[in-house]
């Protein structure tokens, strides 16, 4: 299990480091695309991995079905449905931020500062992110994963503010 | 922690290492926008648009699970 958090980890960092060379060559709605892409294959790899350790046959079940107990080998690992419930109403609040962020890139002008909802997006995304941990079991792999996503969080949020000021 | 638990555990890991693999795709994913390509304001509201087909359906599907589900059938992902 270190194995795999120390692996996940240096992904993430990865991932941090490679946006931000990112940010240094293309334009800035493209910067903007890029963040939120890649906060939301985060947000789904969230999702994915809680819901597999909840259920993992229902988890492998295409296209996608709901989830609405957890296995008892789940609740055995601290993983209880009431724990799985909660995380899914933080995640539900985040994706509905990234449909905002996403239709609100969708309209962004030539000459425009970047849309206030890239902002709000982030910044709730970082209280999101910050509730699921404290919801998830205690050193679990999955506050450990958000920890992780919050640390890339941050930096997101740290490269739009770099952003402000200047032109699309 | 008792060996149940650490079972358990060891199914999580199992669980945890593919989508490590997933998360290596996006890397490479994002490596080839570093090296100079450059996305057309059509390709880039594609991806957006992609963007927000995927959360809707992930946000219809994670209300599912927390039991606050008002729309039973999914919408298209």
């Amino acid at each position: 299990m270190q194995r795999v958090l120390y692996a996940r980890r240096v992904l993430l960092s990865l991932m941090v480091v490679v946006l931000f060379i990112v940010a240094c060559s293309v334009s800035l709605k493209q910067r903007a695309v890029t963040t939120v892409r890649t906060t939301q294959a985060t947000l789904a790899a969230i999702q994915d991995n809680e819901r597999a350790i909840c259920d993992p046959e229902l988890a492998k079940i295409r296209p996608q079905v709901p989830i609405t107990a957890c296995v008892e080998s789940a609740v055995k690992a601290g993983l209880t449905t009431e724990r799985h419930q909660n995380i899914a109403k933080g995640l539900a609040v985040a994706f509905g931020l990234q449909v905002k962020a996403a239709t609100a890139l969708q309209a962004w002008e030539a000459g425009q500062p970047p849309p206030k909802e890239l902002d709000e997006m982030l910044s709730t995304l970082g209280s999101v992110l910050k509730v699921v941990q404290q919801i998830t079991p205690p050193n679990s792999a999955i506050s450990k994963v958000a920890a992780d996503i919050l640390s890339v969080s941050d930096q997101l949020a740290r490269l739009i503010a770099s952003l402000k000021g200047e032109s699309k | 922690m008792n060996a149940e638990q650490i079972q358990a555990w060891i199914q999580a890991a199992a669980i945890l290492i593919p989508a490590g693999q997933a998360t290596v795709s996006t890397i490479f994913a994002l490596i080839g926008q570093w090296r100079g390509e450059v996305l057309s304001e059509e390709e880039q509201n594609a991806i957006l648009e992609g963007i927000k087909q995927d959360a809707t359906f992930r946000q219809w599907l994670a209300l599912q699970d927390a039991g606050m589900g008002n729309e039973p059938e999914s919408p298209v992902q």
